[in-house]
């Protein structure tokens, strides 16, 4: 009897439940995660920067960086875990045996990390922007375009550690994936100032940062919770998110055969 | 000795045809580990594959359990191909791998409760498998234990109870008793003898040559990828005068010397 659709759903919602279940026990440490997180992003961004002459309308905007900065963060963290699972012929290596073929393995991973950054970055982000909700002058919430930004952020973040968790192996993983992948992403983008102020320096120059995804990935975030004079276009960021998810896949799935070498 | 004509194509119930597998090593080099196996494997039998460390077993073993594909040739399970329907195939077979590969995040239990949900049991089924897997494998009183604070013969248990958990047809065993005190071997070679009784095929990857004669209604002696000898205990002691696996084993390598053999395990 040929497996069906549902049978799939099935077995890829018992691992997800098992993630979940494994993600539950860390609730407590999550919960200590984001409050720390969230009252120093309140302290530097909505405090002391504004104090040592930040703009007020840059609050926000920092915060959302920062965000994507955590994101990041964890998501390396736990590709590290899923290269040392690999290296040492660990649980990854199983569950690759089990009747549910690998894009859907793949699909797994990605709604695990995605879920389990988002346990920390979505209520780190809510908390700052309540508790600094009078002091951010271009306050602009539309929760349902920041939902399914947020999503897409999160999507793309996720694949794309997977990929280069999948790419290269643990050694140069740990060594380099930050000095010669993250950080130059990051700095190339536009984390610690908005576009606009970018653009307003340097129209060529914020152009070039276009080209960046994580700068799609902070900019529609932003533009989804705050506003700005001048900002990328919203669907622009999403069309370049949903291309990089897509990008991202085919890594994963390369570097799976390369890995792992499965059927 | 081994002649693959002689080979019965009325469909057997695993069928490997014409498995090569050729992957580059660290260096880049081209490793041929498995050179054109084919050999046939009957329900209810337990088949032994027996070579030198490099030999081929745990390459032709993990291609079996689907861990990887071979580079060509084909298997046929009950007379189809198990590329052409991977994911029946693997429900229908039982892993136990070489190296370790428990879930660590998970305790002893939930370590089957999972195996069986992955493939759809039902819930009440899944606890009573779990329970009798438990028992029989005397893992009973570490239940709620974690994998981590487990010691390393009942890390191999808790795998051969994973592996069975969904009541597999086939099982697929890589050295399990290495590293294993006599006592948990022999416990061991009981339980597998207990699922030949029913009806379960099993294939044996070892390098215990005392193991495979306990164990096994045929063998498969592997060297270089190519098989070398592929028969039943029985026909093997009429056929050489043999006195121990051992004796026949080491008359074979010496056959075929190469000084890689020399430093062997065996």
């Amino acid at each position: 009897m040929t497996q069906t659709f549902l049978q799939r759903v099935q077995i890829l919602s018992v691992m997800l439940r098992r993630d979940f279940a494994v993600m539950g026990t860390s609730v407590r440490s999550s919960l200590i995660d984001c409050t720390i997180q969230a009252l120093v992003m309140v302290f530097l961004q909505g405090y002391l920067f504004p104090y040592m002459g930040m703009p007020p309308i840059y609050i926000g905007a920092l915060c959302i960086g920062s965000v994507v900065l955590f994101l990041l963060m964890q998501n390396s963290n736990m590709s590290f875990r899923m290269q040392s699972d690999i290296l040492y012929g660990g649980f990854t290596r199983y569950q690759l045996t089990l009747p549910l073929p690998k894009n859907w393995f793949l699909a797994r991973y990605v709604i695990r990390f995605a879920v389990q950054s988002s346990c920390i970055s979505l209520p780190t982000l809510v908390l700052s922007f309540i508790i600094l909700h009078n002091r951010i002058p271009n306050l602009a919430v539309r929760p349902i375009l920041f939902l399914f930004m947020y999503l897409l952020v999160l999507i793309a973040v996720a694949s794309f550690l997977i990929a280069l968790g999948l790419w290269h192996d643990f050694a140069w993983l740990r060594a380099n994936v930050w000095r010669r992948r993250l950080d130059p992403l990051l700095m190339l983008s536009t984390f610690t100032c908005s576009w606009q102020a970018v653009y307003a320096f340097s129209p060529k120059i914020a152009l070039l940062l276009l080209c960046n995804p994580l700068t799609h990935a902070v900019e529609s975030l932003r533009s989804s919770l705050l506003y700005f004079e001048k900002a990328p276009s919203l669907w622009l960021s999403a069309a370049v998110l949903v291309v990089t998810i897509g990008l991202n896949c085919y890594g994963m799935k390369r570097g799976l055969m390369r890995r792992l070498d499965p059927v | 000795m081994y002649n693959k004509n002689t080979m019965n194509n009325v469909n057997p119930f695993l069928f490997i045809d014409s498995i090569f597998k050729t992957y580059r090593d660290k260096n880049g080099s081209l490793v041929q580990a498995l050179d054109g196996v084919s050999l046939e494997i009957q329900q209810g039998e337990i088949f032994s594959l027996l070579g030198v460390n490099g030999a081929g077993k745990t390459t032709l073993s993990s291609i079996l359990a689907t861990q990887h594909p071979p580079t060509s040739g084909d298997i046929r399970f009950k007379g189809e191909s198990i590329y052409k329907n991977l994911m029946e195939y693997r429900a229908a077979i039982g892993f136990c791998p070489q190296k370790q590969n428990l879930d660590v995040d998970l305790n002893v239990q939930d370590n089957l409760l999972f195996a069986g949900r992955y493939f759809l049991m039902p819930e009440d089924e899944i606890r009573e498998r779990t329970d009798y897997l438990l028992n029989i494998l005397e893992l009973e009183r570490y239940r709620t234990f974690s994998v981590n604070s487990l010691s390393g013969g009942n890390k191999q248990r808790l795998l051969i109870a994973r592996a069975l958990i969904h009541k597999p047809e086939l099982v697929i065993l890589d050295e399990p008793t290495v590293g294993l005190d006599p006592d948990i071997r022999r416990k061991l070679w009981a339980l597998i003898k207990s699922l030949k009784s029913l009806g379960i095929t099993i294939i044996l990857t070892t390098h215990y040559l005392d193991e495979a004669e306990q164990l096994s209604d045929r063998v498969c002696i592997l060297d270089k990828g190519k098989i070398i000898v592929l028969e039943s205990l029985a026909n093997l002691r009429t056929m050489h005068n043999m006195i121990s696996l051992e004796e026949l084993f080491l008359k074979i390598m010496a056959r075929t010397p190469s000084e890689e053999n020399m430093d062997k395990e065996i």
